[in-house]
């Protein structure tokens, strides 16, 4: 188990290292740099020179590279050129926020675990029917145009709810209801899939066959087996989690990290955007480590390292 | 058979009453939904088992031998129909209300399921599943253990002391289908059922499986409803056979006998296809063509297109069963002389 959980360790680190180069080059081949943004188009050549100097632009990449690489061991990312504080600050200011929408969200979408486990349990029958065509729909609406069709009917129609900003608790209802949404049908679907796929199997008749009632079959042998898949898959999409918080931040202002990443990109402000990033690799990684060490305690096979 | 003997028969079942029979299954049907409407797979079927007898359900693929044990333990698939009697001790289970019929699982009737790899729980250590029936039923969990060791040295699982707490993965396929033993043992059933409990194992494995569910019918007195398409595993282990081709039955009577000398030509076909192994003259003769299915079940006689014998009225009548010998039964319209 020990060196199960080093192995798992030392692959996130990597990954790390990995989201970390990816985004520096990205940036820095997107069209446009910081130079241009901060000076607008009116601006000389010479201008732009000046300030490429000053920020380090004009050196070598592999050097640009090797310099970002230094500080990110310090966990330095140099100032926002545009706030004129350090790009870390910034970003973990904006930290309490987005945790607080995105595990909002996550406990709504447990809810799809219990739908899912229903719809598995009774595979095919109307409950299931039901269940599966809601997280259907749910699954192929875009989150923004979740997030639209609540301000338009929830805010604006009914006036129920405020549709932007922060400050009471009902501020959080829409953006995490919205965020929630795709997230909930992407748990339905799996958990409904791995309950029926597990009721299925030859233990569980056998579970049957021993005298146990259903309810004994469902929790002392289907939770267990059926709740692997689920925390694996559950856990890379985390990463689609915090995706559709970026989207979400930005529809209803929400002060948040994805709300500060979608304008650091648009203005070329590499620090904050490599901050943001790597924060966010660290914590997809961070989700990803804990679903496999709790999917080797769920699994025997995986801690004690099965080969079939 | 002639009056006189059955009076005989009548008389001497007069003088030395029998205990009821165990089970008796009686006119056993089973209709599942098909395409275009429902399928008979199992067509009035009728045996006994007696109590630390064993019997043996003899068929191919389709015969509807599984879904009789199925029917019996009580756990049919999903939208199946059943009908008729499976009369327990006397009291029909068909009719029986759920929870007496969850009790009488895995206490009265327990089942080795075919694949040991996929019927034990991958999450649970085996020490874990042999002793849930216990468990459930209160006994204190240190009793459990030390009785879940004892049904593992029992069923010649070696060091059952480490190894109760292993898991199914860590062990072999021959030891996994001793942990079923030991799982349905646990309960102390009057009644095992057997659903091609060798055909998942090596050669040599399945030796040694038949030779422990001989010694535990010896030895723990339990009757054991065996269902394999394997006539070598029935010739090992079985009292009574039970014959089944494509739903209903064709043949019953000691296995033995029904072995040695087949009266329905089914069973003859089947007995002649087994090859043997230490002589190259007697190649095994294959049986023309595919078991019939049940949902295109021939006319009459269900067989009568792949038998050598058929005449124009095994097309046309269904034969009904009828005694050639003592204890001996044959649905045929000419049977073979035994």
């Amino acid at each position: 188990m020990t060196r199960y959980a080093l192995r798992t360790a030392a692959t996130g680190v990597l990954i790390i290292f990995g989201a970390a180069t990816l985004v520096f080059f990205i940036m820095r081949a997107a069209p446009g740099d910081q130079a241009l943004v901060l000076l607008g188009p009116d601006a000389t050549a010479a201008e732009v020179a000046a300030a490429r100097t000053r920020l380090g632009l004009d050196q070598p990449l592999p050097v640009q590279y090797w310099h970002y690489l230094t500080q990110l061991v310090t966990l330095d990312f140099g100032e926002s050129y545009r706030f004129g504080q350090p790009a870390v600050e910034l970003v973990l200011s904006r930290l309490p926020a987005s945790v607080e929408l995105t595990l909002t969200a996550t406990v709504i979408a447990m809810a799809g675990v219990v739908l899912g486990a229903l719809a598995g349990a009774y595979r095919g029958r109307w409950i299931d029917r039901g269940i599966s065509g809601f997280a259907l729909t749910l699954y192929s609406m875009p989150p923004f145009w979740i997030g639209i069709m609540l301000i338009l009917v929830m805010a604006l129609q009914l006036r129920l709810l405020p549709s932007a900003g922060v400050g009471t608790p009902a501020h959080i209802v829409l953006p995490a209801l919205t965020l929630a949404a795709p997230f909930t049908a992407l748990l339905t679907r799996i958990t409904r899939s791995s309950v029926a796929d597990t009721m299925a199997e030859p233990y569980v008749q056998r579970a049957y066959a021993k005298g146990l009632s259903t309810r004994e079959v469902v929790t002392g042998h289907v939770v267990r087996n059926a709740a692997t898949p689920v925390v694996t898959v559950g856990a890379l999409h985390v990463s689609t989690l915090l995706g559709g918080a970026v989207i979400v931040e930005s529809v209803f202002t929400w002060p948040g990290l994805g709300s500060l990443l979608v304008t650091a990109v648009t203005n070329r402000d590499y620090s904050i955007v490599q901050a943001a990033v790597l924060l966010i690799a660290v914590i997809v990684v961070c989700c990803n480590v804990a679903a496999d060490l709790i999917a080797a305690r769920l699994d025997p096979r995986v801690r004690l390292g099965a080969k079939a | 058979m002639s009056r006189m003997s059955k009076v005989t028969d009548q008389v001497a079942a007069e003088l030395d009453p029998e205990p009821a029979p165990l089970l008796q299954v009686e006119h056993l049907s089973i209709d599942l939904p098909g395409p275009a409407g429902p399928v008979r797979v199992v067509d009035d079927v009728s045996f006994t088992v007696a109590a630390g007898r064993t019997t043996g359900l003899i068929g191919e693929s389709g015969s509807g031998k599984t879904m009789t044990a199925s029917a019996i333990i009580g756990l049919p698939p999903p939208g199946a129909a059943v009908t008729g009697r499976l009369l327990w001790h006397g009291d029909d289970m068909v009719t029986m209300a759920e929870q007496d019929r969850r009790r009488l699982r895995g206490r009265g009737i327990a089942m080795i399921f075919q694949d040991p790899q996929a019927a034990l729980d991958p999450t649970q250590t085996i020490g874990r599943q042999v002793g849930e029936i216990l468990r459930r039923g209160g006994m204190p969990a240190k009793e459990v253990r030390r009785t879940v060791i004892d049904l593992l040295d029992r069923v010649g699982i070696p060091d059952p002391q480490t190894r109760h707490a292993q898991y199914p993965h860590q062990y072999s396929g021959g030891l996994r289908q001793r942990a079923m033993v030991a799982t349905a043992l646990a309960g102390s059933p009057e009644l095992i059922l057997a659903d091609e409990p060798t055909t998942a194992l090596d050669v040599t494995v399945q030796a040694r499986i038949l030779a422990l569910l001989r010694r535990v019918r010896d030895e723990e007195d339990t009757a054991m409803l065996l269902v394999s398409h394997d006539l070598r595993v029935m010739a090992h282990v079985a009292d009574e056979v039970v014959v089944m081709y494509a739903g209903r039955i064709c043949e019953v009577g000691s296995g033995r006998e029904v072995l040695n000398s087949p009266a329905h030509p089914y069973t003859r076909a089947l007995v002649v296809s087994v090859p043997a192994v230490r002589s190259r003259t007697a190649i095994a003769e294959p049986l023309p063509g595919s078991p019939a299915s049940p949902a295109e079940r021939p006319s009459g006689c269900p067989f009568h297109p792949r038998c050598a014998k058929a005449q124009d009225r095994c097309a046309s009548e269904v034969p009904r069963m009828r005694q050639v010998a003592a204890g001996r039964q044959v649905a045929c319209h000419f049977p073979e002389e035994t």
